[in-house]
């Protein structure tokens, strides 16, 4: 899938000091007008620049001599720098003014990979070159590849040649003159950019003859005065990304010494001190404690300045004037970046006490070999690319040999750095840590809202280590920290895991092998899942004779001393047989968000597919290439049922397109992580969960466009945001409840008061939690109670719909009368009946059927449990074809199936919950399990519709399911006679509304 | 109108300086009208504020608010009380904290009490102001980032924080909860920022000076001039907005809520404070108006603010109504907008008030 790129640009951005509200203008991109050149003859881009153009270098560049003779063979100290010059009248033709004595800059950086996977440039050689000749100001930088880069030092008017040397040795070259003060970024223009390939070019005042010496304006003494740049005593360079600070130290001689993350910045009271504060990924708010200064090109005196990708800030302190030494905490102002770990020390000691710096953790740090190959310092991209959503950079290339470990594992000893850095994502998330030693320092780690940016967090504990997103909780990032002072008695690694472990709902799990502990066996399953999860070789291929799971041949240390190697856990299962039709047709067809099918036209992952329930083939699948299509998450229908309005949960957009024809009709813009879309059958209206902030937008499609008509939130002003997910409308159309996946709890929205109710205690009346992480709901179309899926509790709420009183938690661990339990539960629908409820257990892979009828002698407890694929997520009922069954045994069939999807399957299950249609689930069975892609077998193999041709993962990824016609109370009243003609009295009615 | 509003003043200030007998102290300036107007901004002054966090109970999740509980104006040399401006305040908690309005000079003794009940005896919240001097032991942070001690309390208990408006202070700046934040990494699972804990600090020039856009022109306008400071924070769901109706030379207080009604007197000098908050970037407009970008004579009608960034502008209150707003689309959309209203009265209308039914 995603290669590196060859194609790493260095990009100059400039960001000029007199900026205006206008982004364009923050800064001056010269790749931004198109205009590098790529010349396929030279193999070197030029920028095509006025000031390049200005003093055409081109002669010099294409003739060769820069890459053959220039540097390596030492010709420049033996006059080749005059040959150069002279033929090609640079310094005759009246552009360069010796007067000014401005100076041209030959910069060569160099691209290396760290041990860790993170990128890095490496000065390779700078040569200044004024009237007087070329000076070499190499011994300036560190002898290391560093993040940020070299800071490239240079004065207003002077010119920068800057050639970058790329991994595969290709080499860029661009160049700028710079007519403001300032810093101005290069960096690659790819993912690589956030994961190191960042560094500035600080523009100093020319000290020339038209106002020498130069100098730089600052806030001194509580005035704004002019500076001379000879008396600043160290620079600072701050690179904002992700949500963390890369630091780099210029010292009065310009020696650079790299600081790393979240440096301690050391300075003496009253030094004079210039921070360069850049951004490079995402925005960022910088603060810096108890000092102020000039915002620059205005006289407005500061302490918080925006950070945009590309921006700089530069500014002069006198470190602790007025406030005294101390240790002065910087950070960025953003609250979840501040959780996330995007803080420093600015040290401000005595007066000509030399306060040195302290380097922050760095992706050289090493661990000891017997760990692991890539250091202390493991950093997790984090993408849209199904399984390794959290990817350890490490293992990028095929080749790295932690491979085996899965593109999301990496091991690390005590005291090691997880870094995260969103690279590739359209959404937000939160890193948030799902299971750690317990009692382990720093944790829990946790934002209280979806974000973009990172997380920087030291793992000072021996044990597992687990994060997740909360907002989309199967992206997991593991961290294996092994204290190498611990050996397996027959000498050969064994990894720590942990004694205990620590779940983020609290409940501790026991490591210590036991077939009576139940938390040995969830810590087991979660174990089995990450790797499951993280490796696409370990997801359910029908397509295969057998299912194998492999997890990494490495040996771990569990609870009691017990070293067992992780292989015990493999698996094996014959697939033979497992793929078979429902024996009655179903009517109409079931839509399945196949999320995570590959396809060639576009980046994005995800499908939707369509199956004819009535054959039980695969008629369509839909990828909407032409608009890149992310990860089809749910679906929901129109009241005609013409069209399908498709979220994309990685993303910030809601699709539509036509049911029939899967033709692309419009897209919007509505907010981040767009969950669940549902209709309200009074209206017709279109509601979109939005996982990734606080509400749920409300559009209307209209003549083919839809529109955004607001959105509601689902808290109050203030209160931490709720990020809702799987929502439900009542069949009436006069409630709305949300799952709030960052709040532990629900909300019940009514349309006509236009108010929110949040769950209370029944007793107590005061808010209460229905679960961690609550995911799905389902409304009983009768409207007296709803369903809230609690994910981590493993529980199902039982609430009150008018009340929103918290009525009874279902507990899916405790085993149930055929002895077996569910975990992770997710989507959780009630039948159109009001008699059962279907939930898709992802853990334990595995649905539920729970009765849900007041009048059931087991209401509101779990009467089934049945087999499912890995990742067991999407459920929703479809009509059964009852035309297909005599008239008088009609009666005896339960009307409806139950549609259930899988993530890490490519299969659809088919249950029928009542196959005796006596009211009562607990003979529920499997009826069917479908394959959504072609089968391997030529003789059978069926043919569909598609936009788009399926590269890989062919047809996984199984997340929302929706059947049309739509069978549920409320929109099924709504249906266009040519469904309603199909249907039974009973299917039409199911709550015998019209007696 | 723009006349009567330059002299009366003028008058008043006079008539206030020969009554508290004011010298005609120290410094030069451009006009004699701006040497008899500012004498008063040149006597610095000590502030002791006691300010209280209270729990706005809330179905959902409770909401934290500072409260003024006591606002003493004292002589500097001998601490004798010259006004107690307590009562200028609201009496409750309000989101945003109390407006502290001060001069360049003045110092301020600020004592935080905690009334949080409901988080049991590990609640601890604190003061961290922007822009002011203070030392290391006033930063409002805990030990492990400021290496001196928790500048916390937990309820029950008292801290009191030293703060100077010296030299190149002058502007507008938050105070607001830091305990969150633990050096370098991790975090304290407190940090109340984000739930209704921050205010406003508003330092105005000892000078009393301040820029505005007049009729299309950058002039200097006299900060007694303008008749209202309205502030407003922009968090992630709300604009949370407060002002200060300039009295004669001392400000009432009126605590405005979520997306208020703000209400002007025709051609009144009215300043905007906007501040940021919490994780989203916003982007504020208020329609019809244009003011000048801090610092510049440059004229903008639109301006980001990232959290915890600050955008002060002054303008002319033109008769009519226009819309503050947040353009950020899941803001606007989701209500983050509200009228500003131009008229004979000028008398703000509250928006909705957390807890209140």
């Amino acid at each position: 899938m995603k290669q590196i790129s060859s194609n790493i640009i260095l990009c100059l951005f400039a960001a000029i000091l007199l900026t205006s509200t206008l982004p364009t203008a923050l800064y001056n991109s010269l790749d931004s007008d198109k205009k590098i050149v790529d010349s396929d003859t030279s193999g070197q881009p030029i920028i095509k620049t006025a000031e390049a153009s200005e003093y055409n270098d081109q002669d010099y560049y294409d003739n060769g001599n820069y890459d053959n003779n220039y540097y390596d063979n030492g010709n420049y100290e033996k006059g080749n720098y005059d040959d150069m010059y002279s033929g090609n009248g640079y310094y005759d033709n009246g552009n360069y003014d010796y007067g000014k004595d401005s100076k041209k800059h030959q910069v060569t950086v160099k691209i290396e990979r760290l041990q860790n996977g993170q990128y890095a440039y490496k000065m390779v050689k700078h040569i200044a070159i004024d009237k007087n000749g070329p000076t070499d100001l190499t011994d300036r930088y560190s002898v290391d590849a560093t993040i940020p880069g070299p800071s490239i030092e240079i004065n207003k008017g002077d010119t920068l040649i800057l050639k970058s040397i790329l991994e595969n040795n290709e080499v860029k070259v661009d160049s700028i003159k710079p007519d403001e003060v300032g810093s101005i970024e290069y960096s690659a223009d790819d993912f690589t950019r956030e994961l190191g390939l960042f560094g500035a070019i600080i523009v100093h005042p020319n000290s020339g003859t038209y106002d020498y010496p130069g100098l730089e304006k600052g806030l001194v003494d509580g005035e704004i005065q002019k500076i001379n740049p000879d008396d600043i005593k160290k620079q600072f360079v701050l690179f904002m990304v992700g949500s963390t600070f890369w630091g780099m130290e210029i010292d009065e001689n310009h020696k650079q010494t790299p600081l790393w993350t979240n440096p301690t910045l050391g300075s003496d009271l009253g030094d004079l001190v210039q921070f360069h504060v850049l951004g490079s990924g995402h925005d960022h708010t910088f603060h810096l404690h108890a000092h102020r200064w000039l915002d620059p090109g205005t006289s407005d005196i500061i302490d918080v300045k925006t950070i945009h990708p590309e921006d700089s800030h530069d500014f002069i302190v006198k470190a602790g004037q007025f406030v005294g030494a101390g240790h002065w905490q910087y950070h960025c102002h953003v609250f979840a970046h501040m959780e996330a770990g995007m803080m420093g020390i600015f040290n401000v000691g005595a007066k000509n006490s030399n306060t040195q710096s302290v380097a922050g953790a760095s992706p050289y740090d090493q661990a000891s070999p017997s760990t692991a190959t890539q250091g202390n310092f493991l950093t997790f991209g984090i993408t849209d690319e199904p399984g390794t959503w959290f990817r350890n950079v490490a293992n990028l290339d095929s080749a790295a040999p932690q491979l085996h470990l899965g593109g999301s594992f990496g091991i690390i000893n005590p005291g090691g750095t997880a870094h995260f850095v969103m690279t590739d994502t359209n959404t937000v998330h939160t890193v948030t840590s799902l299971l750690w030693p317990k009692g382990a320092a720093n944790m829990p780690f946790d934002q209280i809202t979806g974000y973009q940016g990172g997380a920087i967090v030291k793992l000072e504990d021996p044990g597992l280590y687990v994060f997740t997103c909360k907002v989309h909780p199967y992206m997991f990032a593991g961290a294996l920290v092994d204290d190498p002072q611990t050996t397996n008695p027959n000498g050969s690694p064994a990894y720590d895991v942990g004694e205990q472990l620590q779940l983020a709902n609290g409940v501790v799990l026991n490591t210590q092998p036991s077939t009576t502990d139940p938390t040995f066996g969830i810590f087991t399953s979660l174990v089995k899942t990450f790797f499951k999860v993280t490796n696409i070789h370990n997801w359910k291929d029908y397509t295969q004779p057998t299912y194998i799971t492999e997890l990494p041949p490495v040996n771990v240390t569990l609870g009691g001393n017990t070293i067992v190697n992780l292989t015990a856990l493999n698996t094996e299962e014959d697939l033979t047989g497992k793929l078979f039709d429902p024996k009655i047709p179903g009517l109409g067809e079931v839509w399945v968000d196949t999320q995570f099918e590959i396809t060639e036209g576009k980046s994005k992952p995800g499908t939707a597919t369509r199956i004819n329930t009535g054959t039980w083939e695969i008629e369509r699948k839909v990828s909407l290439p032409e608009i890149n299509m992310n990860h089809p998450h749910n679906m929901w229908t129109d009241k005609d049922q013409n069209v399908i309005y498709q979220t994309m949960w990685f993303d910030q957009r809601l699709a539509v397109f036509d049911r029939e024809t899967g033709e692309f009709i419009d897209v919007f813009n509505v907010g981040d992580a767009p969950s669940h879309v549902i209709t309200n059958p009074l209206t017709d209206l279109a509601y979109v969960a939005l996982n990734g902030e606080q509400g749920v937008a409300e559009l209307e499609l209209s003549d083919g466009l839809l529109d955004l008509l607001r959105i509601i939130p689902m808290q109050k002003s203030g209160q931490d945001p709720t990020h809702p997910h799987g929502h439900w409308i009542s069949a009436d159309g006069s409630k709305m409840v949300t799952p709030n996946a960052l709040t532990a709890d629900s909300t019940i929205y009514d349309f006509a008061s236009d108010t929110i109710q949040r769950t209370i205690d029944s007793t107590t009346g005061k808010d209460t939690s229905t679960g961690a992480v609550p995911i799905a709901t389902a409304i009983r179309p009768q409207g007296d109670k709803y369903y809230v899926a609690n994910l981590l509790d493993s529980t199902i709420s039982v609430v009150n719909l008018e009340t929103g009183e918290l009525l009874k938690n279902i507990n899916l661990l405790e085993p149930s009368p055929d002895g077996d339990y569910a975990a992770l539960p997710i989507q959780t629908p009630v039948d159109p009946t009001g008699k059962f409820m279907v939930t898709a257990n992802t853990l334990t892979a595995n649905i539920t059927i729970v009765n849900t009828d007041p009048d059931s002698p087991n209401t509101d407890e779990v009467v089934a449990h049945l087999p499912c694929d890995p990742g067991c997520h999407g459920a929703n009922f479809g009509f059964k074809d009852l035309s297909q069954v005599s008239p008088q045994d009609r009666d005896k069939v339960y009307p409806y199936y139950a549609y259930v999807a899988s993530k890490f399957s490519n299969a659809l299950t088919v249950v029928d919950p009542d196959p005796n249609n006596d009211g009562d689930g607990s003979d529920a069975k499997i009826a069917g399990r479908i394959l959504l892609t072609e089968d391997n077998n030529p003789s059978i193999s069926s043919t569909y519709e598609s936009d788009d041709d399926t590269m890989a993962l062919d047809g996984t990824g199984g997340q929302g399911v929706l059947a049309i016609p739509n069978p549920y109370p409320g929109w099924v009243y709504n249906l266009p006679e040519y469904y309603t003609d199909m249907l039974t009295m009973e299917q039409q009615d199911p709550l015998h509304l019209n007696g | 109108m723009k006349q009567s509003r330059q002299t009366y003043p003028i008058f008043l200030t006079l008539l206030i300086a020969s009554i508290i007998g004011l010298g005609n102290t120290m410094h030069s300036s451009n006009s004699a009208f701006a040497q008899y107007y500012k004498q008063p901004h040149h006597i610095p002054v000590l502030h002791k504020i006691t300010l209280a966090v209270e729990e706005i109970p809330l179905l959902g999740g409770n909401l934290y608010a500072y409260k003024m509980v006591q606002h003493l104006v004292n002589d500097m040399d001998t601490g004798n009380t010259i006004k107690d401006l307590t009562n200028n305040y609201e009496p409750g908690p309000t989101i945003p904290g109390p407006t502290l309005i001060i001069d360049e000079g003045d110092v301020v003794s600020l004592t935080l009490e905690n009334n949080i009940q409901s988080r049991g005896e590990n609640a601890m919240v604190s003061v961290h102001v922007h822009g002011i001097h203070y030392p290391i032991t006033s930063d409002g942070t805990l030990q492990v980032t400021n290496n001196v001690g928790d500048q916390g309390i937990n309820p029950g208990d008292t801290i009191t924080y030293s703060w100077t408006a010296g030299p190149g202070t002058v502007g507008t700046w938050p105070y607001h909860d830091h305990t969150l934040g633990l050096n370098t990494i991790g975090k304290d699972p407190n940090g109340l920022e984000m739930s209704g804990l921050f205010g406003t600090l508003i330092i105005n020039d000892g000078d009393g000076y301040t820029n505005a856009l007049i009729n299309g022109e950058p002039e200097i306008v006299n900060i007694d001039d303008i008749s209202k400071d309205v502030i407003c924070w922009i968090s992630d769901d709300a604009f949370w907005c407060n002002e200060a109706v300039n009295n004669y030379g001392e400000y009432n207080h009126k605590a405005l809520w979520e997306n208020p009604t703000i209400k002007a007197v025709n051609n009144d000098l009215v300043r905007f404070h906007l501040l940021g908050i919490g994780t989203d970037f916003t982007v504020f407009q208020l329609s019809g108006y244009e003011w000048l970008k801090p610092g510049t004579d440059q004229i903008i009608n639109e301006k980001e603010i990232g959290p915890l960034a600050v955008h002060v502008f002054t303008v002319v209150a033109d008769e009519g109504d226009s819309q503050y707003r947040d353009i950020i689309q899941s803001h606007f959309k989701s209500g983050m907008f509200g009228d500003f209203i131009v008229d004979g009265m000028g008398v703000s209308i509250p928006g909705d008030q957390p807890g209140e039914a």
